[in-house]
């Protein structure tokens, strides 16, 4: 129980007050990939009103792409290729799955049945691929940067400072497609009004294409770059997914802003939970201040309606 | 500009609503399509904008033949479409609202269009980075109005722009109308249950009733028959 862990009790407090901030750190690293995670999640709710089981494939499906070609080739090649792997799936799946759904003349409730199971299907069809290609051993890539690096005081592994830039970085670049962009702007218009953004004169399929392109490219980096830190296996991605939908509807169902502060928020939350009542109670603490933000605010920390 | 709409049956795949409706419209002109619900009104704007097909009849606009184009095709050869629903996009900004009217125009195509469009409606522009939903119920009509004018269109297509409005705010949507008319010798068809506004800025008005024009004539032909006097205006 807790309060017999080894971290607990304020005689330990002061010795261990500098582990704390290593801690602090390994939280900001989670909330990093979960922000470059979730956000995809986001996108594809926010516009084509998916819910994606699958998105936690999609992150190792990046991971696993990631580990062979760093071991065959180089790892800054697996950071720009496993991006490029995630988008060109996403795209496929909007092709085979969405499109075909989509065009079907049933009710829209149907609809959004048939694609949640698509992509449950989707799910267990690429745990399944992954199985058959690399295996059900455990696999974790080289590091991409070893060494460690001195910020205001904090020692930290390069290689988990190379994560929170790279996930600052392509936020950041998200938002200047969103904002600056004709797509971005299309995009942001077709998660409020679908038919009015229509009788714009907005083509919808590419754009869809392109939406669950960056969604899943999204993913695909946040597990290439965590793939030298956490180990891949065939069935880790369904803890992801779970943590993520944990994320999305604390930030507010189909809201960047929302999953991005809720990405870091419990990304701390987990991981100061170790430090603090031990490696078991992480995920039991991770959805309690899920329930709790939830019990004061329902819709989430941003509300529904907008995406960004 | 011209527009001419003749024989159409049209409606919602086994529903047939319209059941040859004929209407036509000059340049500059207000047209009013008024009758009671379910006489076909909607369904007609409806399928001369494209989002219906109709399986017969023929809509030719500025001597082209257009029947059964899609929406689209409709925007870049200058007819527009407002629709009864509030559809402005809330949480985006007016300029972003503006920009998305001129999604199919190049640059230099929107710089243009937007400067006009600010011109036409000074409102707009000291309120260009003010999200939409901050607007009045009447200038979220209008934003809607000016979004359709970035393509420059001869002809616009009001479905019930009084709907949810309050009353003095429909005075000044439909002053703005009128104006667009005279000044900018815009063309409108106007749905309205609100008849008495409707008749009052129309020229040219038609009464549907069960899918075809029961009635049709000039603003003053349509106040002398009697029967409308009593339907509509109660007296």
């Amino acid at each position: 129980m807790f309060w017999t862990s080894r971290k607990f009790g304020p005689y330990t407090w002061a010795l261990e007050e500098s582990q704390m901030l290593e801690y602090v750190v390994h939280g900001l690293l989670l909330g990093s990939l979960y922000a470059l995670t979730s956000v995809g999640l986001v996108l594809l709710f926010g516009v084509t009103k998916v819910i994606n089981l699958a998105h936690g494939e999609i992150y190792l499906i990046g991971g696993y792409a990631a580990y062979t070609i760093s071991s065959i080739l180089n790892p800054y090649l697996a950071l720009l290729s496993s991006p490029l792997v995630g988008f060109l799936t996403g795209m496929v799946v909007v092709k085979s799955l969405y499109s075909p759904v989509e065009r079907l003349k049933i009710p829209e409730a149907d609809k959004h049945m048939l694609f949640i199971v698509s992509t449950f299907g989707l799910s267990i069809f690429l745990q399944n691929l992954i199985l058959l290609i690399w295996g059900s051993f455990p696999l974790r890539a080289a590091l991409f940067l070893s060494g460690t690096l001195n910020v205001i005081g904090i020692t930290m592994y390069q290689q988990r400072f190379l994560v929170v830039v790279f996930a600052i970085g392509t936020i950041a670049l998200l938002f200047l497609f969103l904002f600056k962009t004709k797509a971005g702007l299309a995009l942001r218009a077709l998660s409020q009004d679908v038919q009015t953004t229509k009788a714009m004169g907005v083509k919808t399929d590419r754009l869809y294409a392109l939406n669950s392109g960056i969604a899943m490219s999204l993913a695909a980096l946040g597990g290439a770059l965590v793939s030298p830190i956490f180990w891949l296996s065939p069935t880790a991605g369904v803890e992801l997914t779970e943590k993520l939908f944990a994320i999305v509807i604390l930030g507010g169902m189909g809201s960047v802003r929302g999953a991005l502060v809720a990405s870091l928020i419990l990304g701390l939350v987990e991981s100061i939970s170790v430090f603090l009542f031990g490696q078991q109670w992480s995920l039991v603490v991770f959805f309690l201040a899920m329930s709790a933000v939830l019990l004061i605010r329902p819709t989430g920390i941003f509300g529904e309606e907008r995406l960004v | 500009m011209r527009l001419e709409a003749h024989d159409i049956v049209s409606g919602y795949q086994d529903l047939e609503i319209l059941h040859g409706a004929s209407i036509s419209v000059q340049e500059s002109q207000i047209v009013a399509l008024l009758g009671p619900n379910g006489s076909g009104k909607s369904t007609l704007l409806k399928t001369i904008f494209g989002f219906l097909k109709p399986k017969r009849g023929k809509i030719v606009f500025d001597d082209k033949d257009i029947t059964g184009l899609a929406p689209e095709t409709m925007l870049s050869r200058g007819m527009a479409y407002v629709p009864q629903e509030r559809t402005v996009f809330k949480y985006l900004t007016v300029l972003d609202n503006l920009k998305l009217g001129g999604y199919l125009l190049n640059k230099e195509g929107f710089a243009t269009a937007i400067q006009r469009v600010c011109s036409i409606f000074p409102f707009l522009k000291g309120r260009r980075d003010q999200i939409a939903s901050s607007l009045s119920g009447g200038e979220q009509r209008m934003l809607e109005i000016a979004r359709a004018l970035m393509m420059h269109p001869k002809l616009i297509l009001l479905d019930e722009p009084s709907a949810n409005l309050a009353p003095i705010m429909v005075d000044a949507v439909f002053k703005e109308v009128d104006r667009l008319a005279t000044e900018e010798r815009i063309s409108f068809i106007i749905v309205e249950q609100n008849v008495v506004k409707a008749i009052d800025i129309a020229e040219y008005v038609y009464v549907l009733d069960m899918g075809r024009v029961a009635l049709q004539g000039t603003k003053k032909d349509v106040l002398d028959v009697p029967k409308i006097r009593a339907l509509y205006l109660g007296t």
